[in-house]
């Protein structure tokens, strides 16, 4: 019930792309996992990520610090975070805390990555 | 000078009820004294009241008008004026005058006190029987309590709501009920270790039980066959979690050490339930699922919309994880307790811990210096604030406690 799944996909037509997609729950509890996975990516000096959160149910401020603490890296190595996927819930959270301001949010995987290869 | 005696007294030894003797002779004299006697009775909510007139010499008929004035007073407040061992003469007299239909006339103290019935049965106190005298620290254990009447025996007519209050630590719930024919049965968990004494409270009445509360248990490994507190049924669980059990809709929470505790009565069409919902668990962020699916559950069982439900599931969350965090500084041998309260217009969390002093007052937030320190805390409280009617925080007895407030009308 209070799991998070994190399944991290290269892109096929870029090597610097990453895409998250988070099912589950991401809170104080399982952030450190995600983390973990950050980590790796930004190791392999993949540092464009499209996160999913399509099938996310729940976030809490523990989760959304944990791709703002990390943007600062991606961005000095050209990189960037982009979401998709979601839910009226979710852009709320994202809109009372700002997060539209500094992330760029689309559609789908399509739009975000082909955002990405106009950089 | 004729003059009148008034002797006040219990009748058959019983409190509630009154005795007065009267001796000497009752006329327009005499009559503002006998008169006073009663109203300073009446006034004292004292109406059950029996009048000896054996030693009564002799009644004018301003006397025998002041009885018939007087009776009604006493019986409109679900008394009476009784009269008992009437003299001779005087019996004769209340003949006369056809008082002995009007008025309650007996022959003695004891059909006095058959007349007026057994005694009111009030509250006094609250019995508690512990299925267990030495409980580990927060885990749950068996517990009677009684609403008693003066002799010790359930008071079966007592539906109100009990506090509990340790003299030290936290206990969860914090309020029971409803007592059932006086009665309630349930589990209580407690906190230690060391001496607790644990008060049931309401209002004037109180009655305590004192537990020497022992170290906490090592949690029980999952998964876990547990039975549901309403039915009986097994079921096996994979983590602490609250759950709505499939055969009964009852729904409980199973806490660290495999011990399902009823969170209500589940029943469909089952009496109105409890506004007030506890849980105590410890501190850990492991159980943060635990905390959403208890404060989830309840108000989606208890119809509240998704809005509603999202935001307070988030509030909560972010409130038990600075306690862990920044209260507790992750130790998680403490325990924190959740409240949720359901009223007429609003929700309220109450979480209360034992930690240090924080100060949850809302900064603005700045995402770009976020960023560039790469920092990852610091947007709890902004959320918690911005998703809540209000956010209060008060210290209290040793005690942080966050009320967490939305405005809703009761589903």
């Amino acid at each position: 019930m209070n799991t998070l799944s994190i399944d991290v996909r290269e892109s096929a037509t870029d090597a610097n792309l990453a895409i998250f997609t988070l099912k589950g729950h991401l809170d104080a509890q399982t952030v450190r996992e995600l983390e973990a996975r950050f980590e790796q990516q930004v190791k392999a000096a993949r540092v464009r990520w499209i996160v999913d959160l399509a099938e996310l149910e729940y976030i809490s401020s523990a989760g959304l610090g944990s791709f703002v603490g990390v943007l600062s890296e991606l961005r000095s190595q050209a990189g960037d975070i982009f979401f998709i996927g979601l839910s009226p819930k979710m852009e709320k959270i994202f809109k009372v805390l700002g997060f539209t301001r500094i992330f760029k949010v689309f559609a789908g995987e399509a739009e975000a990555a082909k955002a990405f290869k106009g950089a | 000078m004729p003059t009148l005696g008034v002797q006040e007294g219990a009748l058959g030894g019983r409190e509630d009820l009154v005795l007065l003797k009267l001796s000497g002779t009752l006329d327009i004299a005499t009559l503002p004294q006998f008169e006073g006697a009663l109203n300073r009775l009446r006034a004292a909510d004292r109406h059950k009241v029996a009048v000896d007139l054996s030693q009564l010499d002799y009644i004018s008929s301003s006397g025998l008008g002041s009885f018939l004035g007087m009776v009604d007073h006493f019986r409109q407040a679900g008394g009476d004026l009784a009269f008992v061992r009437l003299a001779e003469r005087v019996q004769k007299i209340f003949k006369v005058v056809g008082f002995h239909r009007l008025l309650t006339i007996l022959p003695t103290e004891a059909e006095a006190l058959q007349h007026f019935g057994s005694p009111a049965r009030e509250l006094k106190q609250f019995l508690l029987t512990p299925a267990t005298l030495s409980p580990h620290s927060g885990e749950a254990f068996d517990i009677e309590v009684i609403a008693a009447d003066p002799r010790g025996e359930a008071f079966e007519a007592f539906n109100g709501d009990v506090s509990l209050r340790p003299t030290t630590g936290i206990v969860s719930p914090a309020k029971i009920g409803p007592f059932k024919g006086g009665i309630w049965r349930g589990q209580v968990v407690l906190t230690g270790p060391g001496p607790v004494g644990l008060r049931a409270v309401q209002g004037e009445v109180a009655g305590e039980a004192r537990f020497d509360v022992g170290e906490t248990k090592p949690p029980a490994t999952l998964p876990v066959q547990v039975r549901c507190p309403g039915c009986q049924q097994p079921e096996e669980i994979r983590a602490f979690n609250v759950y709505r059990c499939r055969h009964c809709d009852e729904i409980y929470f199973v806490d660290k050490w495999a011990h399902a505790i009823s969170l209500k009565a589940g029943q469909r069409g089952a009496p109105l339930p409890p506004k007030v919902l506890s849980l105590t668990l410890p501190a850990d962020v492991n159980l943060l699922a635990a905390v959403r699916g208890f404060i989830t559950t309840v108000l989606r069982e208890y119809g509240y919309g998704h809005e509603l439900v999202n935001d307070l599931e988030l509030a909560a969350d972010e409130a038990v994880t600075n306690v862990v965090e920044h209260a507790y500084q992750y130790d998680v041998r403490k325990s924190l307790t959740l409240e949720l309260r359901l009223e007429k217009d609003r929700v309220q969390v109450l979480v209360k811990d034992q930690g240090q002093p924080y100060q949850p007052t809302v900064q603005s937030v700045d995402l770009e210096q976020h960023i560039a320190e790469r920092r990852t805390g610091g947007l709890g409280v902004h959320l918690m604030h911005a998703m809540m009617d209000a956010v209060d925080y008060r210290r209290e007895d040793g005690q942080n406690v966050l009320v967490l407030t939305k405005k809703a009308a009761r589903a």
